[in-house]
């Protein structure tokens, strides 16, 4: 009974995840239609080839959901057996994903979906040579006012990919649940973050395969082309395969970083390149960027300290005026914390940017070179390598030690700060212990351990002892006479 | 040139074989480490003594005493019957005993490297030779407990008849460092100890895994391929179980550790202390056995060799592994040459 609730769940979770799926691409569908009068100008010869796909595309999106539809149900009924069920789920999402390729080729229906999906993508290559609109863009195909046309159509691709494996990892996010052993089910959901953060990189190179395919690919190309929001998701599921401790320090470093660099984006920050002169604008207008940050506070402290000191000394010292002190402090910590801890992420996604260009440089000398780029799990591995070579460089220098000793400092005397004052508000008129109270306790329980196990020490050298007096060596006998 | 077709070939054989990772996953009841048959011979407050079952009588007589690192488990010297220097060790003869710490927990953020050394270690040594009845016993130490195994050995000689230390950190120099090495100098241990109390492994797993950024990445590219080798997916599983499965430290213990060892590295200077009095490595005059891993990337090779020179003993060697700092233990060289090789040198001495 609860295996059957706990598969409805997931096929309820699926459902919704389809729904959304479908009601994006039919949305983008619409789009594309709306977009096209504008294409339709100048492009008479690529209409019908246009118009075609886009009806094959919703036709097909239909038949999708038909289809979604009757198996889900058959999916309900065989729910009793988890194991057919995944097959039927995982058979769902191939073919799921075989029709979304197929959506350039209505006419021809063939059972490899992977065939449809080069066809897919040959077809665009053809589409972009053969009509005048699509010359356009020939010789740099993503630039001028195309360039956001041709990338969403490229991107198509990648974002069926992305929700397709997005939907796969949550599913198996609950199917870890069926696990007999917790080894088992951490095993699986590596390698299912692995593939997750295949899935992102394969995301961020996409944009790239287009130009790697016209042998336009060098490192401008895929400096320009960079996605940066999509580069910092990647890095920040890199350094989620690291322990609990570890990713909640980068993901509330995220969160400074953030919002920290919300102003700079919004100034213009819209790609790689955007990104890299910020980061140099940041090191050319001065050292270090966060240091003059935390200097402009200290000043702004001193200054409102300096205002408030007069009337601070008129107030009684009672406890309600150490309290606000006490929070006074721990806001101060937490302004110093949150500085330096976007110095720290600021620091990652720098290294990170430099291990991405070394890569990039990499692919573009293979190209050149005459390589083919077959394998995204090799490139993957590729930056892997060059990863560790570049974070473990970044984590042993100095700067980077200091700092990061320095953060998580920060951070351990803030919890403790605010651990003591939730004792003193929250707990003071509680009936339990608190953390200050029980330490008191071992302390005590260790000290009279010691001092039981010293006693009983000393109790056994006395005692073996006493059995050596009492038991002498046979000493030369003195006869009395 | 860019392959479209090889690359979505690449994707499609990704989630095949997540899939059959699951079924295969899936299908394991349970995973299982340390099972050579050992018995419970003795307990302090949350340490533990096993004693390992022998089929047949030791060659050997007088018995040994095998210590891990506190911040590991010691179940990765018996991984898997096949994969197991404890095992191996018992079938050269080796009468053998393991200290298990246990899991501390906030109650215990007050035991100091004292208690740990010179309070249980000691008292387990004490009930070996009364349960013996020897006046000296073997003495091996792994790791931190190599190390541990030292000071004990400087402190206390006359309780031991052979010291051998496998993958162990003495010299704490800046040279020799490395990430680990590194961070420990900076770190604010004070703050973290008082206000943390234990230690948390979660936050030493994390900078462990600092050390090589990927490794917790790419190995599923590997696994993924092994998914339908049964044999071959539970040593994975073992291992990953072992690497999970990480005691918290007792804060007082950790201080001790990282000021006067890491940072000032005072035991090699002649300067460490224990409950006041000096550690003088000259007083080690055991015959001494270390081993070390050309390729550990966890402790250089250099920190480990460091104690030569430093120790009174004139009966000393070393012994180089070729492999890492866990294939010391788990590597099929381990139980082919290292084994063997150890057991020889102390029956030699016996």
């Amino acid at each position: 009974m609860a295996e059957s609730n706990k598969t409805n769940g997931i096929l309820d979770q699926i459902l919704e995840n389809q729904a959304n799926f479908v009601a994006n691409a039919v949305e983008y569908t619409k789009k594309l239609t709306k977009d096209f009068p504008v294409a339709q100008e100048s492009l008479d010869k690529g209409y019908k080839l246009y118009k075609d796909s886009v009806d094959s595309q919703k036709s097909i999106l239909e038949n999708s959901i038909s289809n979604l539809e009757k198996t889900t149900k058959e999916m309900k009924n065989q729910s009793e057996n988890t194991q057919n069920y995944f097959n039927q789920w995982f058979e769902n999402q191939m073919n799921y994903a075989k029709n979304a390729f197929q959506f350039t080729n209505s006419n021809q229906q063939t059972q490899d979906w992977f065939s449809n999906w080069q066809n897919w993508m040959n077809q665009n290559q053809n589409m972009m040579n053969q009509n005048p609109w699509m010359n356009m863009m020939n010789g740099n195909p993503f630039n001028y006012s195309n360039q956001n046309m041709a990338n969403e159509y490229i991107n198509n691709w990648s974002n069926y990919t992305k929700q397709y494996f997005d939907m796969m990892n949550q599913a198996y996010g609950e199917w870890t649940k069926s696990f007999n052993n917790m080894t088992s089910a951490e095993s699986f959901k590596g390698m299912k973050d692995m593939q997750s953060n295949l899935s992102k990189f394969f995301e961020l190179w996409m944009p790239m395969f287009k130009s790697m395919q016209d042998k336009t690919f060098n490192n401008e190309m895929f400096m320009s082309m960079m996605d940066t929001q999509k580069f910092k998701t990647f890095v920040d599921g890199f350094f989620k395969f690291m322990p609990d401790g570890s990713q909640k320090m980068v993901e509330q470093m995220n969160v400074q970083f953030v919002n920290m660099m919300k102003q700079a984006a919004e100034a213009g920050l819209h790609n790689y390149e955007g990104m890299k002169s910020q980061f140099n604008q940041f090191q050319s207008n001065t050292a270090n960027p966060f240091s003059n940050m935390m200097n402009m506070y200290s000043n702004w402290k001193q200054a409102f300290d300096n205002a408030i000191s007069p009337l601070s000394k008129v107030i009684n010292e009672n406890d309600s005026v150490k309290t606000v002190k006490d929070w006074n402090q721990i806001a101060d910590q937490m302004m110093e914390f949150s500085i330096k801890n976007s110095e720290l992420q600021y620091m990652i996604y720098q290294h990170a940017t430099k291990a991405m260009d070394t890569l990039a440089t990499k692919v573009a000398t293979n190209l050149k070179e005459g390589k083919e780029i077959d394998s995204i799990v090799k490139l993957y591995q590729e930056w892997l390598m060059i990863g560790d070579d570049v974070f473990t460089n970044l984590f042993q220098s100095d700067s980077y030690s200091k700092l990061m000793t320095e953060v998580s400092s920060l951070q351990l005397k803030i919890k403790s700060a605010i651990d003591g004052q939730m004792e003193k508000t929250l707990f003071a008129n509680i009936p339990v212990a608190t953390r200050t109270e029980m330490d008191e306790v071992y302390k005590n329980l260790y000290d009279l351990k010691k001092m039981y196990r010293n006693l009983e020490k000393m109790f056994e050298t006395a005692k073996s002892q006493q059995s050596a007096a009492s038991d002498p060596a046979p000493k030369a006998s003195t006869k009395k006479k | 040139m860019f392959n479209t077709a090889s690359i979505l070939n690449e994707v499609q054989e990704i989630s095949t074989k997540i899939q059959k990772g699951y079924k295969t996953l899936a299908s394991i009841e349970s995973v299982e480490v340390a099972v050579t048959p050992k018995e419970l011979v003795w307990q302090q407050d949350k340490v533990k003594l096993y004693h390992y079952h022998r089929d047949t009588p030791a060659k050997c007589k007088i018995p040994v005493l095998v210590s891990f690192a506190i911040m590991n488990r010691h179940d990765v010297l018996d991984l898997q019957p096949d994969r197991s220097l404890m095992k191996k060790l018992l079938e050269e003869g080796l009468d053998i005993y393991i200290m298990d710490w246990g899991y501390p927990t906030k109650a215990d953020r007050y035991l100091t490297m004292e208690d740990y050394i010179l309070g249980y270690m000691n008292d387990a040594i004490d009930f070996i030779r009364k349960k013996h009845k020897v006046d000296k016993i073997h003495k091996m130490g792994i790791c931190q407990g190599g190390l541990f195994s030292m000071i004990f050995a400087s402190l206390h000689p006359e309780k031991l008849k052979t010291l051998t230390t496998y993958v162990a950190p003495y010299d704490f120099n800046d040279t020799n460092c490395n990430m680990l090495y590194k961070w420990t100098k900076y770190v604010d241990v004070d703050t973290m100890v008082d206000t943390q109390g234990i230690i948390s492994a979660n936050m030493l797993n994390s900078a462990f895994s600092m050390l090589k950024p990927s490794m917790d990445i790419a190995k599923y590219f590997g696994v993924m391929d092994m998914m339908e080798d049964r044999d071959k997916i539970m040593n994975f599983l073992r291992m990953e179980k072992w690497k999970a499965d990480c005691p918290d430290l007792s804060g007082e213990m950790y201080r001790k550790y990282i000021k006067d060892l890491f940072r000032d590295n005072k035991l090699i200077k002649g300067e460490f202390e224990m409950n006041g009095e000096k550690v003088d490595l000259k007083k080690m005059t055991l015959p001494f056995l270390n081993v070390y891993a050309t390729e550990d990337n966890i402790i250089p090779n250099e920190s480990t060799i460091a104690v030569m020179d430093k120790i009174g003993s004139k009966d000393k060697q070393e012994y180089a592994f070729p492999g890492g700092h866990i294939g010391v233990f788990v590597g099929a060289k381990s139980q082919k040459e290292l084994a063997p090789a150890v057991a020889k040198w102390v029956m030699e001495r016996s």
